[in-house]
């Protein structure tokens, strides 16, 4: 590609992935929330692996990692909730704890501060879309230059 | 904390699958013993789950609130349910039993493929997958798990990247999207009549009218797709030609879950119906005889099993519709006892062919069955082993085939003697199939170079040898087996009152 | 007379089943087959309709006579789950196009092609 793309797509790469952590990170309050804002940090990445073929050193272990981080971060929260009630419940919400506060009704700002185990499961669920989906491109632009007999 | 098993099992099985991609860094012993470690420990709960669902009937588990209260704040219905009764409980232990065989046996056979930690972590999200058809409560988390054992089959068709797996899992994929995307229209009507979806409320509310039938159809069809029964059977043999063998025995597995599911939504919701008992007896018929005539004509082995399982697939629906059609009387009972009973040796049979053809594989590297005629004269233990299996799946007297076929065929003569002798017929086909396998494999002029095959894998004939041992065991003392576990299974599949509550 | 909705939400099926049966290009499938996806997904959300209601989100409700979130819920699983599908039919593709230069599923191919970026029909 031109160098007119590689350098857009580089500047382009933080507002991007700004964006995608706006919509994960208000996903209790607006519509949004851990997939959608996934996918768009994923087409950031997506960007730049199709304005350099192979001119960049995106190697795929990082985002292997990242993936199983963000299942391991989801599935240790779910199972915290045992504890008080049953899996996959909301121990954090309503309590006087981190992310306890409750909204009220009607046309307001919202806060941030509530939702409970919601928006650390979509911080989980966001990290984990951004590098599989990263990932499933990687390999889709990149497959004919791997090493055929390893399969890893 | 002690009524959590339910969902403790599935939640293992993932934890199990999300971290083994972190273990595989640090050596393969260590990841060895991981796997098995997670699957002693998801034993150890199978078994207490099935003696809590003993001891207190059935249970019912809400993920995210302690009661099942229908509506929130607002008035809208937001719970996923998961219930176990004594059926579920028995086959949820039954299938994490064969799955911890299964992966002790593949991890000596598929030991020297490189990209082996990526078949593991697919295989525990296929056996949870499983083991949440048998225990979910509502018709959305059916779906869910419907899709997430279609893509975890599809990722274990593709798993050695050949041209013919990797087409057979193209194909594979297409039929079943749209398949899950017509269980999901059913699920739609069901939602869009009533406003519920978990299936105690649908069993409370449902009048029988067309949209409630067109909702059954798409829901029954997209079950059977999954079962693998006669109109959608088409994708069976070239699927588990594909497969490695560890994966087909999960595949099985995930047929019958999927009827298990089909019948308990029959019995249970949508009640007792003509037109859907003879459409599906009609079916079950049209399996068996499928699966026969189109195997003797087949020239791969794996290809020949795969229609075996379909026709035994055909015997399990005939049991169980043909009991649904007699409903109120005692042969109506014992025909459904007769098909679950027949569920559970159709996995272990079929199961013990496929593992037994995937040591000799493995010991031969051969592609085709034609490399390795004559087998037999080298490795006598081998050809016997898998003469028993022959003969448990014919359905020969000492074995367990024989002690689910009499009592289906005595229970549905009451039917209609024409469905027995259509059966019968069936087994006597099914057990000329077999000869012509065995005759391939075993006997025969042997070819030339039998000196450099591998040694007979231990650890693999082992777990043969377990199977084995059930299936004498079930086979010798048949009455005390369907005794202990299948009565409570048959009764709480019909029972009616009981679910509701 | 049938609403709109349901007469889209059929068309969409039918053409989706009739990409599904007929084409023969790996590509024009995968875009049958998330046609028919798109088709379920909008029957399902047309199902949450209350008169006059509007979006349910608390921090922007003005009312609180809402729309249904439930079928909001189903959808978005069912999108995921579609997207998920896609990604593997499209990974498969590329395989079998790196191993055998096939575009799509006819049974004649011409063997001593070169891999072209231009699909068959």
């Amino acid at each position: 590609m031109s160098k007119i793309i590689k350098i857009v797509s580089l500047t382009a790469l933080s507002p991007i992935i700004i964006f995608g952590l706006y919509i994960i990170s208000h996903g209790h309050l607006t519509p949004g929330g851990g997939f959608q804002g996934g996918v768009i940090i994923a087409s950031a990445f997506v960007l730049v692996l199709v304005a350099f073929k192979n001119d960049i050193k995106l190697s795929h272990k990082l985002f292997v990692f990242f993936e199983s981080l963000g299942l391991v971060f989801f599935i240790i929260l779910a199972f915290l909730g045992i504890f008080k009630n049953t899996f996959l419940y909301n121990f954090l919400a309503n309590s006087s704890g981190i992310l306890g506060r409750t909204i009220q009704f009607g046309a307001n700002t919202g806060c941030l501060n509530s939702g409970g185990v919601i928006p650390l499961m979509n911080l989980a669920i966001g990290i984990e879309v951004a590098a599989a989906l990263s990932l499933v491109a990687l390999f889709i632009i990149r497959h004919k230059d791997q090493n055929k007999t390893k399969y890893d | 904390m002690a009524s959590n098993f339910i969902i403790l099992i599935i939640a293992f099985l993932f934890f199990g699958a999300f971290t083994i991609a972190l273990v595989h860094r640090f050596g393969a012993k260590f990841r060895n013993s991981y796997i098995l470690s997670i699957l002693a420990l998801i034993n150890i709960l199978a078994v207490l789950l099935y003696q809590e669902v003993v001891s207190k009937g059935s249970l019912i588990y809400t993920v995210g609130a302690k009661i099942p209260s229908l509506y929130s704040v607002q008035g809208f219905p937001v719970r996923i349910i998961l219930t176990a009764d004594a059926l579920s409980g028995f086959l949820v232990l039954l299938f994490v039993s064969i799955a911890s065989l299964v992966f002790l046996y593949s991890l000596q056979i598929l030991k020297e493929h490189l990209s082996l930690d990526k078949f593991y972590i697919l295989s525990f999200l296929l056996l949870a997958g499983i083991l949440g058809f048998l225990i979910t409560g509502d018709f959305f988390t059916l779906f869910v798990f419907y899709e997430i054992n279609t893509i975890a089959t599809a990722g274990l068709i593709a798993f050695f990247r050949n041209k013919e797996s990797l087409k057979s899992s193209f194909n594979y994929l297409v039929v079943f999207a749209i398949g899950s995307l017509f269980l999901l229209l059913g699920v739609g009507f069901l939602y869009g009549k009533y406003g519920a979806l978990n299936m105690v409320a649908l069993a409370n509310n449902l009048d029988f009218l067309l949209l409630d039938r067109i909702a059954l159809v798409f829901i029954a069809a997209a079950l059977l797709l999954k079962a693998g029964a006669f109109p959608f059977y088409f994708w069976k043999p070239q699927t588990y030609k594909a497969m490695p063998i560890s994966a087909i025995v999960l595949a099985l597995m995930s047929s019958l879950a999927a009827l298990y599911v089909l019948f308990k939504i029959v019995f249970n919701i949508f009640g007792y119906n003509i037109v859907l008992g003879w459409t599906l007896i009609l079916f079950s018929i049209l399996s068996i005889f499928v699966g026969v005539f189109f195997a003797l004509k087949e020239k791969s082995i794996k290809r020949i099993l795969a229609y075996l399982a379909i026709s035994e697939v055909g015997y399990v629906i005939l049991g169980i519709s043909a009991g649904m059609m007699m409903a109120n009387s005692e042969f109506g009972f014992m025909a459904i006892k007769g098909g679950l009973f027949h569920m559970v040796n159709d996995v272990l049979d079929i199961s013990f062919l496929f593992l037994l053809v995937g040591i000799i594989f493995y010991i031969s590297k051969a592609k085709n069955i034609f490399e390795i005629r004559g087998i037999g004269h080298k490795y006598p233990f081998l050809s016997g082993l898998f003469f028993f299996g022959v003969l448990a799946v014919a359905g020969m007297p000492p074995l367990n085939g024989f002690a689910s076929k009499i009592i289906i065929y005595e229970s549905i003569f009451h039917l209609s003697p024409a469905l027995t002798i259509l059966g019968i017929m069936g087994s006597i086909l099914t057990l000329a199939v077999l000869i012509k396998i065995f005759a391939m494999i075993f006997l025969g002029t042997p070819s030339e170079n039998f000196r450099n095959y591998k040694k007979i894998p231990k650890l693999a004939v082992s777990t043969i040898i377990i199977f084995a041992i059930i299936m004498l065991l079930i086979g010798f003392f048949p009455k005390e087996f369907t005794n202990s576990f299948i009565d409570k299974g048959a009764s709480s599949l019909i029972n009616r009152q009981d679910y509701i509550h | 007379m049938i609403s709109l909705i349901f007469l889209t939400t059929i068309f969409l099926i039918v053409i989706g089943i009739s990409g599904v049966l007929f084409q023969r290009n790996f590509i024009k499938i995968i875009i049958a087959i998330n046609i028919i996806g798109d088709g379920v997904n909008l029957f399902l959300i047309s199902l949450g309709y209350r008169e006059g209601g509007i979006a349910p989100i608390f921090t922007n409700a003005v009312s609180l006579n809402m729309v249904s979130p439930t079928p909001q819920a189903l959808i978005l699983t069912s999108i995921v789950i579609n997207l998920a599908i896609t990604a593997l039919l499209l990974s498969l593709s590329v395989l079998i196009h790196s191993s055998e230069n096939l575009v799509n599923s006819k049974k004649e191919q011409d063997e001593g092609k070169p891999a072209s970026h231009n699909s068959k029909n």
